[in-house]
Order: C-alpha cells, then structure tokens, then sequence
C-alpha cells in the first residue's frame, strides 16, 4: 500500500505521486470510497490532475464524499462535464469511421481509451483523446487511405498497423478471441478481456506509467474480470512480455490497494522491484515537460545540461526499450543503454543530413 | 408565445443535477442547472410560460416568479437551444432583455443563485486532451509550428516535434 503523506506544503514528486494514488484508489467504481483525509490537501494536486487526464476520476471520488459544492473543486468539476461531453461526441465520430471502414472492407479491432471508458460507471470519467484501432498489415494502407480524404475531418483516429504490443500473438487469434460491441448503433471488433488486459500493461509500460489512468484502467479492468477469465492465454505469447504485464497487475494491486487478490500468482511472484513504485509515483506528481528536438539542445551548453535532465528516460520505459526484465537490478546501466540508443539514432540523422546538404 | 426547443443537431445528456448539450453546428458545450434544464424540457411548442412556471413550482417545491421563466427562456435563445421559428414566437424587446439581466445580476448578488436558470458555455473538447500518440501521417499533417509533441505509435522511441528546418514543419523525432 503506498501512504500518502499529509499537508499542505508537498512540493516533491513523490509525495504528490503518492497523494495522487491515495485519492485515485477506488475512483473507477460506481461508488467510491468516501475521502479519508481533508480536501485542503488536496488543492495542490489539482494542476498534476488536469494534466494528466485523471481530474474527472478525482472528481467523482470527491463528489461522492459530499465535497461537490466546494468552490475549489470546480475546476475538476468542469474536467468532468468536458471530458463527459466529448465522449459522446466521439462516439458519434467514431461510429462514421468504422462506417467508412466497413465499407472498404477493413475490420479494425479497437483497445484502450475508449474501450477501457466502458468499465467506467460513466463513459466522461475515463477521457480519451484519440480512437485506438489496429489494423493488419495488408490492410494497413487501404484503412489509412479511407480516413484521409481531402476536405473531410474526422475523428482522431491513432491507426496502428499491426497489433503493437500484442504482435507475439498470431493475428487470426487475435480476431477469433475478439468480442462485438456496438457504439452508437456501428458494431466494432474489440479485443478480448485477455488480450485487452495485456495490451493496457505493455502499453503503459511502454510509456513509462506516467499517467495515473492507465494504471485505473489495469485496476478497473481487474476488478471486472468475470470467473471465465484465462489466466493461461493472458501468460500466453513471449515470456518477456508476460513478465511485463505480471508485474503491470501487480504494481496496480499495491498502488491502488486493492482489497481482493485477483492474480492466481505466487507470493514469490508478487514482489514487485524495489525502485518500481517509488518510480510511478515520480512520474506521476512530476509535471509534464514538452521535450525540443535534441539538434536545437546541442547548440548551447545551458540547453544540454536542462536537456539531459528531461530526457533521461524514466526507469520503467528505458526498461522496455532495452528488453530487459522488471527485477531489482539497479536500473542505471538499463537507463544509459537506453540513452546509448537514442545517441546512436541522433548521430545516424544528424550524419544523414549533413550528406543530403553536403550533396 | 409558445417557445419550443431545438432538437436537431444537438447531444444532450443528464446529470445528477444538471443537463449537458452539445450543439454539433456551433461546436458549442452548455450545461444547463436543474432550473434550466427543466424549463428547457417544457419547451415543446405547445407549453405556454405561465403553465412552465407552474410544472416548475411543482417539481422544485418552490415559489419561482413569472421573471424566472422569462430570464430562463432569454438564456436559452441565446444559447441557440430554442427554435427561432417556434409557433407564435414573439421577440423580446430590447427594453425587456435589459431588465431581465438587471434582474438577474440583482438575483445572484442576493444569493438567489441556486433556482436561478443557468446556461453556461463550457470550453469545447479539444481532441488532444488525452491522446497519448500520433502516427508519423497524423504527426506529417500537422500545422508547421504547432507540433503536438506526442509520441509517434508507429516510430517506436519517436516524438512529434518541428524539424530543425526554416519551415518547422513537424515530423516524428528521436
């Protein structure tokens, strides 16, 4: 369980991470548990909140502790009415684009934002900028080609080719185990609990767990799992990733406290590396700085040094960038593989520019 | 007069305590509070705003006064959520608007606010709220100079940033 540490005068990350866990816990259910500590402590958490996509959860968990008429909470009131607003919007958009997409005979399967908001008691309290659909390779081209027509604007869509972090599975699995839900009056492939579960951990591995969300949606989705749920397709696929989303599951379980163990683990298996929570909490009450391209960085010393500071990847993301196991060896050399990478990548442009200019 | 409510082109979706619409021709987002909400739901173009103001003691449990209806449906209009070519429409005078929001700021000083009809706009959704990625097309397609700096889903390791040229153009960068 993390504690979450009391007063107003928080200014470091990891408290504020930790004040952000303590008031998330809980916010996905139709009714949340009432707030356990005064609301004053709260305020400073707002900013990280709004930022972060996760203001309508904390409004909810608010609201349901009678603090809904306070005037310091009617910015996360105003996240919630927006983010509700824009979900039924979206489900409109959504369903001309599946309807184009049917016409030219692509069957996209759909994850994450808005299928993770149908766990939500209310479809604004999950919001989701984009439509996540993933597509074959074969269909790739012509999927893209029907939601770029010149003049039209539809919704946004985040295409994907192929099936991201699930490409361990074979395709034709994928689409077998899919399930049918209909959005506003339009059927669409969603991927199966299984596999939509697995997703949303290595998805949010993958970006470091750096919104609070995307560890609600792995915890909402937990508490949702029907007895049918199988454990041994979830674990199916490469062993590294399943190691991934095990330890996804289990950082869920601990961060959010939840009250039943859902994961037919070992005890054993249900350590999480030592530096893990400490670093999603970091993450999480650290605001959001815009990275610049590191070409402008190296022209001067002062935007190096700043520059080195912001982009030193956070542990959780150089640890799936080098492949490398969620264990409690020490991240640092993880995290300078990871930099030696980008370094290669940005020596590899930098020189394929120079020859174009040269040439 | 007779006013009725528009119903073409909007979504509109009910809270606890209030009512939420969007107008999909204006882009624009109002909630409407409890007063307002109901009032705009006896807008059916056969409910005069006498017998409003009655359904609307009835459901509130209060005594609300003829200038509320009046305030309400003003606030309504000029929100676009009422039919300009409702049957026997009447325009309000200019005189008669002013003395409506007079009556409404006094109302509000005197803390009458709570059973005052209230159309609010609320800030449109903007769509990259809360996308975590752009495809390198999304990211290519995006304005020179206003480079979401999102992570490109399909340039693993990737950003959308402005390029280093003289047009800034956006492209996904390590």
């Amino acid at each position: 369980m993390v504690k979450g540490t009391t007063g107003k005068g928080i200014t470091d990350p990891s408290s504020l991470g930790a004040r952000i866990a303590s008031l998330l816990r809980g916010s996905w259910r139709a009714s949340p548990p009432p707030l356990d500590f005064p609301l004053d402590d709260l305020e400073i958490l707002f900013p990280l909140l709004l930022k972060s996509g996760a203001a309508p959860l904390a409004w909810w968990r608010i609201a349901h502790s009678g603090y809904h008429s306070f005037p310091s909470v009617a910015q996360l009131h105003q996240a919630y009415r927006l983010s509700t607003i824009q979900a039924l919007v979206q489900e409109r958009q959504l369903a001309e684009v599946l309807r184009r997409l049917a016409q030219n005979n692509v069957t996209p399967l759909m994850g994450k934002g808005l299928v993770a908001a149908r766990l939500y008691p209310e479809p604004g309290l999950r919001p989701s900028g984009d439509f996540d659909l993933y597509v074959p390779d074969e269909q790739y081209e012509i999927a893209r080609a029907t939601l770029r027509i010149p003049g039209t604007v539809l919704a946004p869509v985040d295409l994907h080719r192929g099936f991201a972090e699930l490409d361990d599975r074979p395709p034709e699995l994928l689409y077998r185990r899919a399930q049918t839900i209909t959005i506003d009056g339009q059927e669409v492939r969603v991927f199966s609990p299984e596999d939509h579960l697995r997703l949303l951990c290595l998805h949010m591995l993958r970006h470091g767990a750096v919104r609070p969300l995307w560890l609600c949606d792995i915890a909402a989705t937990l508490e949702s799992l029907s007895k049918t749920f199988d454990w041994d397709y979830f674990s199916s696929g490469s062993t590294r990733r399943t190691q991934w989303a095990w330890c996804a599951l289990v950082l869920a379980q601990k961060v959010f406290d939840l009250a039943r163990d859902y994961l037919p683990l070992s005890d054993q298996m249900k350590t999480l590396p030592r530096w893990i929570i400490p670093a999603v909490l970091r993450e999480w009450g650290t605001p959001y700085h815009p990275r610049i391209p590191t070409e402008y960085a190296i022209r001067s010393p002062r935007m190096i040094l700043k520059e080195i500071r912001h982009k030193w990847p956070n542990p959780i993301e150089a640890t799936v960038t080098v492949n490398a196991r969620f264990d409690n060896f020490p991240r640092f050399p993880i995290q300078l593989a990871d930099c030696a990478v980008r370094a290669v990548h940005l020596i590899r442009r930098v020189l394929r520019a120079t020859a174009t200019h040269t040439l | 007069m007779f006013p009725q409510k528009r119903e073409e082109e909007l979504i509109v979706h009910e809270l606890a305590e209030e009512t939420l619409i969007y107008d999909l021709k204006r882009h624009r987002a109002y909630c409407l509070n409890r007063t307002a909400a109901i009032i705009w739901r006896y807008c059916d173009g056969q409910t005069p705003p006498a017998r409003m103001k009655d359904l609307l003691n009835r459901e509130l449990g209060k005594d609300i006064e003829d200038w509320v209806i009046q305030l309400a449906l003003l606030r309504l209009e000029r929100a676009h959520l009422l039919r300009r070519d409702g049957p026997g429409r009447q325009a309000m005078t200019p005189a008669r608007r002013h003395l409506l929001k007079k009556v409404g700021k006094l109302a509000v000083a005197a803390s009458l606010s709570t059973l005052l009809p209230s159309v609010r706009a609320i800030v449109a959704p903007t769509a990259a709220q809360a996308t975590t990625g752009v495809t390198r097309d999304q990211c290519r397609d995006s304005p020179p100079g206003q480079c979401p700096n999102l992570p490109c889903t399909d340039r693993p390791g990737r950003r959308c940033l402005p390029s280093g040229g003289r047009n800034r153009r956006c492209d996904c960068r390590l």
